[in-house]
This record gives structure tokens, C-alpha cells and sequence, in this order.
């Protein structure tokens, strides 16, 4: 239970760091969406319940701060946690290639999604002029989400270690 | 239990049907131009962090520029170093005040052009890397903020207003492409609707190819729709081009604002009297 009444203000803490922190430090140059991460890793460890209540969670606090296309971080989220769930039951998620490329991945799925929202709700013509900043940005979280793993992972550990104290 | 575990693919897919569906349900307006309550409760949460987090940052970060690395030089320069930092710094506030003061006076400038009730705000969260341009202010519905108020820098308009909290509000920026405002060239008078492109300008639509449309034109809002006050500069034409076959020609805006760097603006708010919120802070 007092995992679901932590994860409110969890995401909200972890979400307002994400967006001012990478942003201040860098001038607005990188970003670094580790509730994508944290999506991708309640995929690869989390149980379904568990894992589905926190990419909802992060993703309705993404949509809320930053989104300007309604409920596509919830949607998005929902959906690299499914897949890294599918994936989780046939490949071994622990090696550091395999998670950065699943974070490279679903860093430039994402960008494409929204490349193609923005063709197909809006109109805009179809260009992919300035995703070199994109691919940066894909290629960082790819190389520090093994970091991102291995700190969720201690989370995990000694949250578990006090809960069944 | 063993039902759960019989059929947990069944019931792990309605367990996310069912949350999503509840956010969903609390987070929609219950009329138009109205933030959902959760929506609400988040905004508000985060703008305090929001505003301790960016206060924070700025402050390690002039630390960082203009003291921290003088510690390991010699004993003997360290402390006139350190006297000459603290100078430059205090110069440096100085001058950030003397720079905040000009653009707060623009601002007021332009406040006085607007005969609108207006409230100035402060830029507390933004994130100028991603593909959704969009920044928190520290003013909401209790400052008189609502969905869909304009919002203006002294250069032009930023953007408009999408959701609000009772302290803070989210700002869809000019140049994502999810806005659109309608608009019209000063010069020749060829209307379209100015929508946001994703390099960070924006595109006129919609104008027929009999216009005529050159670059330097000044784009400024219509008033004929979205609750923006006619002729506030949206931006200059720096591109058209007219294809062979098109109806419509394709001109290329680029914000007067620079909606990157923006850290006050104007949002225009209605119903409130003109004694402005600012002369209360």
C-alpha cells in the first residue's frame, strides 16, 4: 500500500527534477526523460500491477507538466511497458546492451510517434530537420540508463528490506 | 487467487484499463476551457518544487560560474581572486538586475499599449530539448489566468494558456504544433493561421497563392478567434515559396518572441480590474 501512496509524489518530485535540472545544467541543449526509463524498467522487473499503476502515474504527471498532445506519455508509457514486459519473458533484460538499446529505442520511437501525430493531427509537413538533437538526446539516455537501472534496483532492494522489516 | 493467476493477462489489461480510464475520467474538464481537478492538483503540487528546484539551480550554478573555480590556485592569488570574484559577481547581479529591470520595464511599456487587464509572470519550469514546446508560469486561476488567456513577451506573442491551476498555469508556446492563431500579414493584409513547426518556427497556412507575401512581412494575431487582441506581432516572414500545382503558398514565421529565452511575460486576463496583480507582489 505504501507503494501506491508513494508514487504520486515520487513522479512529481522525479518529474520536476527531469525537466528542470537537465535543462538548467545543459541551457535547454539535452534531455533526459528518465520516467521513459523508469517505464522501460517496470517492463523488465516490476509486476503487472505494480508496474502498470507507475507508468500510468508518471505518464499522467509527464502529460500534465509537459505534454501538449492529451494523454500521450500515459499512452506511450503504457506501451514500452507493455512490450518490455513481452520482451522481459523472452530475452534476458539484465545486460547493459540489451537495456541501453531498449532505451535508444523507445527514446527515438518516441520522437517519430510524435513526428507523425504531428503530420497526421496537424498537418505539418513531414521533415525530420532538427531530430539530430533528438538522437543526442536518445543516445545519452541510452548510455546512463544502465546507471538509472542499477539505482532503481537499489530503490527496489532496500524499499523491499524496510517493507518486510 | 487462482483465477488471478489463471487469467492474469485478462485481468492485468483491465487493471490498466480501469486506472487509465479513472485519470482519464478525473482529469477532463468538466466544461470547456476548464483544467481537469487531478490536472489541477498536479500543477499546483509541482510549482512550488518547480520554483525551489529553478531558484536552487540558478543559485549552484552562479556559484559554480563565478566562485567555485578559483579554489586550488596559489595561496597568495586566492584571496585577491576571491575579492575580484565577489566584485564580478556583485557586478554581475547588478547587471542581472539592471537587464531584469529593462526587460520588466518593456514589459510595462507594453502593458501600457495593452488595454487589456494584464498579470505578469515568471517562467518556472521549462524544457527547451523536447519536441513539445510548452513552459509552467507562477500565475493561475486566482490571478485571473484562464484557459485559452494570451500570452505575450515585450518582443510579441509567446503563446497561449492550456491549463491552470490556482497558482500556476501551463503555456502552449507559439511554436508547437499543436497551436494555431489566426493571422494575417501587415503589409498585404492575406490572412491564414500561423501553426507551430518543429525546428522551432512556425508555418502561415492556408494563404491563398494570389497573395502577396514577402520576406521581412510582419505577421500579427487577427482577433477574429482564440481570444487574442488584434494585431500583437507573431512574427517575421523569412521564407515563401509557391509550388507549381498548390492552391495555398508555404510561408515560413520566425517568432518575434524569443519564446526559448523568455523569463517574464504579460498574460492578458479578463474580468479582472486594471489595478494589476504586479503592483501587489
Amino acid at each position: 500500500m505504501m507503494y501506491y501512496m508513494m508514487l504520486p509524489p515520487a513522479a512529481l518530485v522525479c518529474v520536476v527534477l527531469q525537466t528542470t535540472l537537465a535543462d538548467m545544467l545543459s541551457r535547454g541543449a539535452v534531455r533526459l526523460e528518465v520516467s521513459l526509463v523508469i517505464a522501460l524498467y517496470a517492463g523488465f522487473h516490476l509486476g503487472m500491477i505494480r508496474g502498470a499503476a507507475l507508468v500510468v502515474v508518471f505518464g499522467f504527471v509527464m502529460d500534465t507538466l509537459t505534454g501538449t498532445v492529451p494523454c500521450f506519455y500515459t499512452f506511450f508509457y503504457i506501451l514500452v511497458f507493455l512490450v518490455a514486459r513481452m520482451v522481459s519473458f523472452k530475452v534476458y533484460g539484465e545486460g547493459a546492451i540489451m537495456i541501453m538499446s531498449a532505451a535508444f529505442l523507445c527514446a527515438l520511437g518516441q520522437a517519430v510517434v510524435i513526428v507523425a501525430l504531428s503530420r497526421w493531427t496537424a498537418g505539418v509537413p513531414l521533415s525530420f530537420d532538427g531530430m539530430d538533437v533528438t538522437v543526442y538526446n536518445a543516445v545519452l539516455l541510452a548510455l546512463t540508463t544502465p546507471l538509472f537501472f542499477a539505482l532503481f534496483k537499489k530503490i527496489e532492494v532496500s524499499a523491499h528490506g524496510e517493507s518486510s522489516r | 487467487m487462482t483465477f488471478l493467476k489463471k487469467h492474469q493477462t485478462p485481468v492485468f489489461l483491465f487493471a490498466i484499463a480501469a486506472v487509465f480510464a479513472t485519470f482519464v475520467f478525473f482529469s477532463l474538464p468538466r466544461e470547456k476551457d476548464e483544467t481537469g481537478f487531478l490536472r489541477q492538483v498536479v500543477l499546483e503540487t509541482a510549482s512550488p518544487l518547480q520554483r525551489v528546484f529553478t531558484a536552487a539551480f540558478e543559485g549552484f550554478r552562479n556559484t559554480w560560474e563565478r566562485y567555485l573555480f578559483l579554489v586550488g590556485l596559489e595561496e597568495e592569488n586566492r584571496i585577491l581572486r576571491r575579492r575580484v570574484s565577489l566584485l564580478e559577481a556583485e557586478l554581475s547581479r547588478s547587471d542581472e538586475i539592471r537587464i531584469e529591470n529593462q526587460r520588466l520595464l518593456s514589459l510595462l511599456g507594453l502593458k501600457r499599449e495593452v488595454s487589456f487587464s494584464t498579470v505578469t509572470a515568471r517562467v518556472i519550469s521549462r524544457e527547451r530539448a523536447s519536441l513539445f514546446k510548452s513552459f509552467v508560469i507562477d500565475r493561475g486561476s486566482r490571478h485571473g489566468v484562464l484557459v485559452g488567456s494570451p500570452v505575450l513577451s515585450a518582443e510579441g506573442v509567446v503563446g497561449k494558456v492550456t491549463d491552470v491551476s490556482w497558482n500556476a498555469a501551463k503555456v502552449l508556446l507559439i511554436n508547437d504544433f499543436n497551436c494555431r492563431i489566426d493571422a494575417y500579414v501587415r503589409e498585404t493584409r492575406a490572412r491564414g493561421i500561423l501553426q507551430g513547426h518543429r525546428e522551432g518556427d512556425c508555418t502561415l497556412k492556408y494563404v491563398p497563392r494570389s497573395e502577396s507575401v514577402r520576406e521581412g512581412d510582419t505577421v500579427v494575431t487577427s482577433g477574429l478567434a482564440g481570444g487574442f487582441p488584434k494585431g500583437m506581432r507573431l512574427g517575421t516572414v523569412i521564407q515563401v515559396s509557391r509550388g507549381p500545382n498548390e492552391l495555398f503558398q508555404d510561408v515560413r514565421v520566425r517568432p518575434t518572441a524569443n519564446v526559448g529565452k523568455v523569463e517574464e511575460v504579460l498574460v492578458i486576463v479578463t474580468g479582472t480590474e486594471n489595478s494589476s496583480e504586479d503592483d501587489r507582489r
